[in-house]
């Protein structure tokens, strides 16, 4: 189980915790652009990328910070984190009841 | 300007500001050639304003701190050093070559925030680690909820006995005086006692240190608008002013609170928001009159979609901006609507507005619905998106530029600007932009 840490911009260091299956992002200055960036980027180098599913937010971001950053989906509030957040679960939910049955 | 405004109808007050502006005082043009391109830029910014067809779409890019970064200086130097601060802008006025300049003034000064400690701004390397980052706005409840009445009763002088004290901490001890409103006969014996107060006497001093501070600064503005003026520039901003709404919700408030207040106590807001009306239309008028340019900067902070319901938009927000915008138009002042955040649904109310008066600046908007909607109305400007200045190439931006000028450019109604004021942004992408509206924009 791990955490990711916030440091300061741009490092961020990747601690044993609970690995959560969503993280949100929130940046609302052009200034976040790159942190963001680096935080997806410590999450892959921590082999965490697949396992987690990111989304970025505010008024700055659009689709194209989406790519720069590498993150998995955009939205500009908190309403639209709720539905990705909710989305996300039911495809993983869906993904175990696959599983099982599979397995069966 | 020796004018008696009350005589003159709205339309020759809007003649005698654009008159100003053609006309800077104390301004040598380095050449006939500079001279003629100060008449030309604006008269192609008039056109544009004034939906008319003009000569090219006006290239007005509202830059944040780009300049500091552009010229390799720190966010904290320019913001310390007025004479960097000119280098800086300078560099970028000259390099941009744009329609309309924006002068040092947006750097501020972070002598004059420290001689008076004013708490709402951070400056970058001093309570910002990062001396190259940008410098941020504090907002804090420098009014309780519980003082909408004596706020309302006498704005003055809670100015000078609540907010400043509390929003300065160089004026902390302010919070000793007592109101001077009832210095009738020998009533002053009591109110002017607290002036003899050491810690009051100390406030007043650092109030004449930033006051001497704010006039080497004003100079130093002075300065550089007159360089750049006798280079052929003329001045994007006559002055600065604001949402009703915001007055309230940035200074007093702070988000969360009036946000609050807008269910718990709308009526007193609404009256507040009522008296501040005026004021706002005060500091619009005087403020342009002063600079002798009818530009009226008003940056929209809290009315963006998403920050507020649409009836609340209505009430809370727009009734009283629109009250400004009326009475800025009336008085020959151009209201500059500068909106930050999604306005799209926001569209509706915008068009209600006279026609050829406002220019309009979107940062996040459907531009296909603004044009339909506000293209007999108003001139529209911004748009073009941080995250392609920032992250994209030059050919992206050029290729939005030009989609931009196409469509919202069609007949004119369009001046080109980014999104937002942009900071640390690659300077091929801001050469860009400019290119793009020299390129595609000739009429």
């Amino acid at each position: 189980m791990k955490r990711a840490n916030l440091v300061e911009f741009g490092k961020i260091i990747i601690e044993d915790v609970d690995v959560p299956q969503v993280i949100g992002v929130s940046g609302f200055l052009t200034l976040t652009f790159d942190p963001m960036k680096a935080t997806i980027e410590a999450l892959e180098e921590a082999g965490l990328r697949d396992s987690i599913k990111v989304m970025i937010g505010s008024g700055q971001i659009d689709d194209q910070i989406r790519k720069h950053t590498g993150a998995d989906a955009y939205g500009r509030d908190a309403v639209i984190a709720v539905t990705f957040a909710k989305q996300w679960a039911r495809e993983k939910q869906s993904e175990h009841q696959l599983g099982r049955a599979f397995i069966r | 300007m020796n004018i008696n405004w009350e005589e003159l109808s709205s339309d020759e007050r809007l003649e005698e500001m654009f008159r100003a502006w053609l006309s800077p005082e104390g301004v040598e043009f380095v050449s006939p050639e500079a001279e003629e391109a100060y008449e030309q830029r604006i008269t192609r910014v008039r056109d544009a304003l004034q939906l008319r067809v003009p000569d090219r779409v006006p290239y007005i890019p509202l830059y944040g701190l780009f300049p500091a970064h552009y010229a390799g200086m720190t966010v904290e130097e320019v913001m310390y050093d007025y004479d960097k601060a000119h280098q800086a802008w300078k560099k970028t006025v000259l390099a941009l070559d744009p329609d309309l300049y924006v002068n040092i003034s947006i750097a501020y000064s972070a002598l004059v925030f420290e001689l008076i400690g004013y708490k709402q701004i951070k400056v970058p390397g001093k309570q910002l680690a990062d001396p190259k980052a940008t410098y941020q706005f504090i907002e804090d409840e420098y009014m309780r909820a519980d003082e909408y009445d004596e706020f309302i009763a006498d704005p003055t002088d809670f100015m000078l006995r609540r907010y400043y004290p509390r929003a300065f901490s160089e004026l902390e001890p302010l919070q000793k005086l007592l109101p001077l409103r009832t210095g009738m006969w020998t009533c002053w014996f009591d109110l002017l006692a607290p002036f003899g107060d050491p810690q009051v006497a100390e406030a007043l001093d650092s109030l004449v240190r930033a006051g001497q501070e704010l006039v080497k600064w004003y100079r130093a503005i002075g300065k550089f608008d007159k360089e750049m003026q006798g280079l052929g520039y003329p001045n994007m901003l006559g002055c600065l002013t604001f949402a009703p709404f915001d007055l309230i919700g940035d200074s007093l408030r702070g988000t969360r609170g009036i946000m609050l207040d807008m269910l718990r106590i709308p009526d007193k807001l609404l009256e507040a928001l009522e008296k501040m009306t005026p004021f706002a239309i005060e500091i619009g008028i005087r403020g342009a009159r002063a600079a002798r340019n009818p530009m009226a900067l008003i940056p929209l902070h809290k009315g963006a979609a998403g920050f507020m319901s649409d009836e609340q938009f209505r009430t809370f927000y727009w009734a009283t901006l629109k009250e400004l915008i009326l009475a800025l138009d009336e008085a020959g002042v151009i209201p500059y609507v500068y909106t930050e955040g999604d306005y799209t649904p926001r569209l509706e109310y915008l068009v209600d507005v006279p026609k050829g008066k406002v220019l309009y600046h979107f940062e996040t908007v459907d531009i296909y619905k603004a044009k339909e909607l506000l293209g007999d109305v108003a001139c529209i400007s911004g748009n073009v998106p941080l995250s392609s200045l920032q992250t994209g190439t030059a050919q992206q931006v050029k290729d939005y530029v030009k989609e931009l000028i196409d469509v919202v450019g069609k007949g004119g109604g369009l001046m080109v600007d980014a999104a937002a004021g942009f900071d640390d942004v690659p300077p091929e992408n801001v050469k860009a932009m400019g290119d793009a509206t020299k390129e595609y924009g000739v009429y």
